[in-house]
């Protein structure tokens, strides 16, 4: 294959999506290069533009980044921010959330009614007492069939995008909060509510009350909801996709080149890297040779040429002492982002590599050195890369 | 992560402790087994090391 398109994104993560989508709204042609899952498919469903435990003043979007977001389908961006609970005991704030997510900001009056049920990692009095007092635990029917039990998150919440199973859990719900002789403001359920779109607000029609999830695991209900809505948004586009390992990417004739695995390549007029950081799959750690052999600790893992890895604003240097890198740098979290979270392609504030890389190139999400691996974030950074993709003039790569 | 959170917990209430001394525990034990595993990390388990951060730091939260 060899087709000569504006954009082409490599990733096809929250922040590829955001770009292919916005630079399809502006008319240019797009094609998406995709490849296994990575980090987004691993979303709890919360939405953070930075550290949630620091003060929010909003997630402060811009328009246009809202604009895809809603086209997006499925989230939703509340004017101060939700509180969301999690499966590890604790209410937490965040910008935005999974519309299958159970949002308590605003439930003052009454008590929010945990469902006991059979789930694998579902205590509903342990995390009824952890949530606090207004949390309280009541005997619910959620699973229908004993296999149920053991099932995978992602495989019990596809069985609730069923209309007809979803109104008998609506009816058992319904009996469980009659039956518990107490008012509720809202229901809490296990990670449980549809795959191929959330299906919180059709069951609280239902029963009456919202109804909605906690956060789960990584690889759970949560990121295969946002494949789903990835791939709806980008087929009713002007995007082209293609599966496959991208290898490198690199100034040609003009233009951009991508090498694909089997030997094709897709020429772009610009091209938006999305591919991940450590987690993603778009940085790899490479264990660290001794004096005086010793290289970087990490490298791309699409061959770039040009294009540098960077943290802390300073392009990475190859660790001068015997022992290399210490632990404490890379790998937990202190008082800075470690190593492992801030490596990445320094880019101006349109996403565009900076630091002497090649014009027309951009970088959105996790790839981004310095930016903090948040989904809100990279959606709107990908928003940013694509927008400023499908605005650079065709007169080819190398000629800004 | 949420056998760390809830261990911390238990133990914060077999002793009395508030809820945020239990997340308190629970981040000391992680990141101290964090600290133990990484010098001998590699490129797969450093994937892990970033997915054990991400998930800990939405559900628990990272700062005490």
């Amino acid at each position: 294959m060899s087709a000569m398109v504006d954009v082409a994104v490599v990733g096809a993560g929250v922040a590829g999506t955001a770009a292919a989508a916005a630079a399809s709204a502006l008319g240019a042609s797009v094609i998406v290069v995709e490849d296994a899952g990575g980090a987004s498919s691993m979303g709890t469903g919360a939405l953070d533009a930075g550290d949630w435990q620091l003060a929010h003043a909003g997630a402060g979007l811009e328009d246009d980044v809202r604009h895809v977001l809603e086209a997006l389908g499925g989230y939703v961006l509340p004017a101060h921010g939700a509180r969301l609970l999690t499966t590890a005991g604790v209410v937490r704030h965040a910008d935005g959330h999974d519309a299958a997510l159970l949002d308590v900001a605003n439930v003052r009056a009454a008590g929010v009614a945990v469902a006991r049920c059979p789930r694998p990692g579902w205590d509903a009095d342990a995390l009824a007492h952890a949530w606090g007092p207004t949390f309280t635990a009541i005997d619910a029917t959620v699973v229908r069939k004993t296999d149920e039990r053991a099932l995978p998150d992602v495989d019990f919440a596809l069985r609730h995008d069923d209309p007809e199973r979803l109104g008998w859990l609506a009816d058992r719900l319904k009996e469980a909060l009659a039956a518990s002789g107490s008012r509720f403001a809202a229901v809490v359920l296990p990670p449980s509510l549809g795959v191929d779109a959330p299906r919180a607000a059709d069951l609280s029609g239902r029963v009456g009350v919202p109804c909605g999830e906690a956060t789960g695991l990584p690889g759970g209900a949560a990121g295969a909801r946002f494949e789903r809505a990835r791939d709806r948004l980008l087929s009713s586009g002007r995007v082209r996709r293609v599966r496959g390992r991208a290898l490198g990417v690199a100034p040609h004739a003009g233009h951009w080149s991508i090498a694909l695995e089997g030997g094709a390549s897709i020429e772009a007029i610009a091209v938006v890297l999305a591919t991940g950081g450590l987690l993603g799959g778009g940085i790899e750690y490479v264990a660290q040779a001794l004096p005086p052999q010793a290289t970087a600790p990490f490298r791309l893992t699409l061959q770039c040429p040009g294009v540098e890895l960077a943290a802390a604003g300073r392009v990475l240097d190859v660790p001068s002492s015997l022992f290399g890198l210490p632990g404490e740098a890379l790998a937990w979290h202190n008082e800075d982002e470690p190593l492992l979270e801030r490596i990445g392609v320094r880019t101006d504030a349109t996403g565009r590599v900076a630091g002497g890389g090649p014009p027309g190139l951009f970088a959105a999400g996790d790839l981004v050195a310095d930016a903090a691996r948040t989904w809100l974030r990279a959606f709107a950074s990908g928003v940013r890369a694509g927008t400023a993709a499908a605005r650079r003039p065709a007169h080819g790569a190398g000629a800004d | 992560m949420r056998c760390a959170a809830r261990c911390g917990q238990i133990i914060a209430e077999e002793q009395d402790l508030p809820p945020s001394q239990a997340r308190a525990l629970a981040l000391d034990f992680l990141e101290r087994q964090a600290r133990a595993r990484v010098v001998a990390m590699g490129p797969v388990q450093a994937r892990q090391e970033v997915l054990s951060l991400a998930h800990a730091r939405a559900s628990l939260g990272l700062r005490r």
